[in-house]
């Protein structure tokens, strides 16, 4: 069995894993809440793509571009609508909101499409996969590692050179001292949700020609990316990323060379091996109290 | 004296009374039996009406139903129309069992008709057999569901074990096939399909060559499909729900997995099997069992395909629309011979005594006795051809390969 081909396979997999996790990584740095509804959002960008590019006939790039985009003015609309106002409440009360709102873009984008599963035709049209030896590798593989490696990129040049990345940084740090010195902290968690409905959004376009279409398609990558955010560190963003490669590429191998049963499962068993050692997660760091 | 003559009066007006009890009950046509009046029958039905697997639940039920409005239009069964309550079981055990529940205890239902998911279904069997209500399964195929034998409990829908035979029979009859690659779900509905496969095997000149685990919801088969590719089998037998095999298939064409691909009854309906997995030619090669006698769309199914449509013309037409009829026709049959005096010992004694029956658009007759409930084990397999699914019969050679 081809080593390559299963690692290219894992990887397309984990960048997707990778792009959630970095939604959710995202969202919980700023409001301190991991959103349930991510999943779905993922789910709702790739109805958006399908509907693009499937019944509006539009080119597959240009069907991504309008899921990022719609994708990010509902992540814009769920924060100002949903979670500005409730911004200082619990904890758990934010949570029990991004489950609501789980709930509510499943039932909404049941009202056109009903509960069945849909097709999203390959991005490459008939093109056939790319055969390098014995390694068999799927262009809309190398598509989803790309866009996953790439948006990345952009997310740690954003965080780290941009004036609204700083602002961002800093309200995640230190809200009241973001207010303080004159940070528009609204605007900030307007923009963060934005930017990580965008993701998700474009991760459901990409997801969605190598996996079914159908409302209840979140649930298993919002699952898969919890878990590569676990493992990676929930606070890291070039720690969500790892972790979602590595859940991709352990589940890949593990069913491949080991047992298909336990596939599945793999990538959790490994993942709570690693947090006996590393609690806070590969990149993560433990949280300073001052006193 | 006077005291006697009072207790005869009292006497007489109580057998007056009662007499007169009697007669009013005699001309309502009130029977003591649940669910049945003089002009009805009461048949409960249930089954998933909300949830992802409801796109399955209404077509299975309104097969059902638009027989019973078929018969009720032709005057009814010994002069009682059939009337139908509803409950949603969500395809969850706990809601089914909860639905099953209120159609005996507040429906007062004569029977039950209903049942699309296993798991569901057999979470509720108690409550059939606890309540002495007839059961006759709508579409879910769990062995454990009909046997070991219960009085109240009839299936015509094809069991796993019956499935798998049909699916070992096929394969068996296939030319220069020796190593068979399984890929399957790890659950209930997969295992009772193995269990007719591996006994058939035993028995066979087959070997298995690999036998791989695809979960329920999986999204990628690259594993699976890159296992079995090294198993360099002559067939694959496929026990997996649609979306799986659809993932299952068009990673089997990505990897270049080739061969025939035997799937289980699930994905009988292979044009929406090819839809889902990307094109036609995703299914070429591809053949699954069939409990229907014919496709949708051929002379076999012409005539359920025309009452489906004239009680339901807004539906779009499955494989699904047609898996509930079958069932019907046998409650339809027992209730005519258990006669107007219907009781449900009366009905389950008519079922039982159904003897190569019509079974509507399934490609079996149907028979049950009392050490055997399960009335339909026999199907055909299908294949598509210039884009139409036909139908080739139970072995390779009476398709004429």
């Amino acid at each position: 069995m081809s080593l390559t081909t299963l690692v290219v396979a894992g990887l397309a997999n984990g960048s997707l894993y990778a792009l959630v996790a970095l939604g959710l990584v995202l969202i919980f740095k700023t409001q301190d809440v991991v959103n349930f509804a991510h999943g779905e959002i993922l789910m709702v960008g790739a109805f958006i793509g399908f509907t693009a590019f499937d019944r509006l006939a539009l080119p597959y790039p240009l069907a991504f571009v309008i899921a990022v985009l719609l994708g990010g003015v509902l992540g814009a609309v769920v924060e100002r609508t949903a979670f500005r106002r409730l911004a200082h409440e619990q904890h758990i009360t934010l949570a029990m909101v991004t489950v609501g709102l789980s709930f509510f873009l499943k039932g909404a984008v049941r009202l056109p499409y009903g509960g069945d599963i849909y097709t999203f035709p390959p991005a490459f049209g008939a093109a056939g996969p790319l055969v390098f030896g014995d390694a068999i590798i799927a262009p809309q593989n190398l598509l989803t590692i790309g866009v996953a490696l790439a948006l990345s990129v952009l997310m740690f040049l954003f965080f780290g050179f941009t004036s609204l990345g700083k602002q961002m940084r800093a309200t995640q740090q230190n809200m009241t001292g973001a207010r303080i010195v004159g940070i528009d902290t609204g605007r900030v968690f307007s923009v963060t949700w934005s930017l990580a409905a965008a993701i998700g959004a474009g991760a459901g376009v990409l997801a969605a020609p190598i996996s079914l279409l159908y409302p209840d398609m979140g649930t298993g990558f919002l699952l898969k990316g919890f878990a590569a955010a676990v493992l990676g560190g929930f606070e890291s963003i070039p720690g969500a990323v790892i972790g979602g490669f590595i859940v991709g590429i352990i589940e890949m191998l593990f069913g491949g060379y080991i047992s298909t049963a336990f596939q599945q499962v793999s990538a959790f068993v490994i993942i709570i091996i690693v947090l006996f050692v590393r609690p806070y997660g590969l990149l993560g760091r433990k949280p300073l109290h001052r006193v | 004296m006077a005291e006697k003559l009072a207790s005869r009066a009292l006497r007489g007006l109580m057998m007056l009374a009662c007499a007169t009890l009697g007669a009013l009950f005699a001309v309502a046509g009130v029977s003591a039996e649940p669910g049945v009046s003089k002009d009805t029958i009461r048949i409960g039905m249930f089954g998933p009406l909300t949830g992802p697997v409801a796109m399955y639940g209404y077509p299975i039920n309104n097969g059902a139903i638009a027989i019973y409005k078929k018969i009720n239009d032709e005057g009814g069964i010994n002069g009682r129309e059939v009337e139908i309550f509803h409950e949603d079981g969500a395809c969850d055990p706990a809601k089914t069992r909860a639905a099953v529940k209120k159609l005996i205890a507040r429906e007062d239902v004569f029977m039950i008709h209903g049942g699309n998911c296993s798991a569901a279904v057999f979470a509720a069997r108690e409550e059939f057999i606890d309540n002495q209500v007839p059961f006759m399964v709508m579409a879910a195929t769990q062995d454990s569901i009909s046997t070991p034998v219960n009085r109240y409990i009839f299936t015509t829908t094809l069991t796993g074990t019956d499935d798998g035979g049909i699916m070992l029979r096929f394969v068996n009859s296939m030319p220069n096939v020796k190593r068979i690659a399984i890929v399957r779900h790890p659950d209930e509905w997969a295992d009772s399909r193995m269990k007719a496969l591996a006994a058939g095997v035993k028995d066979s000149t087959l070997e298995v060559a690999a036998n791989e685990v695809l979960e329920r919801k999986a999204s990628d088969a690259t594993a699976q499909v890159l296992k079995l590719k090294e198993a360099k089998p002559d067939v694959v037998l496929m026990f997996l729900y649609p979306a799986e095999a659809a993932v299952f298939l068009r990673d089997a064409r990505k990897y270049g997995l080739a061969g025939p691909v035997v799937g289980a009854f699930s994905v009988s309906d292979l044009l929406d099997l090819a839809e889902r997995a990307g094109g036609l030619d995703m299914v070429k090669d591809v053949y699954a069992t069939s409990y229907l006698a014919g496709p949708i769309g051929s002379p076999a199914m012409s005539e359920f395909t025309n009452i489906y449509r004239k009680y339901f013309p807004n539906d779009k037409l499955s494989s699904s629309s047609f898996s509930g009829m079958s069932s019907a026709y046998a409650v339809i049959d027992a209730l005519r011979r258990a006669g107007p005096d219907l009781t449900r010992e009366k009905f389950i004694d008519a079922l039982e005594a159904t003897r190569e029956a019509f079974a509507g658009p399934a490609y079996c007759k149907i028979s049950f006795s009392k050490s055997d409930h399960r009335g339909c084990k026999n199907g055909q397999v299908w294949t598509v051809r210039n884009g139409q699914i036909v139908a080739l019969g139970p072995t390779w050679s009476a398709a004429g390969q």
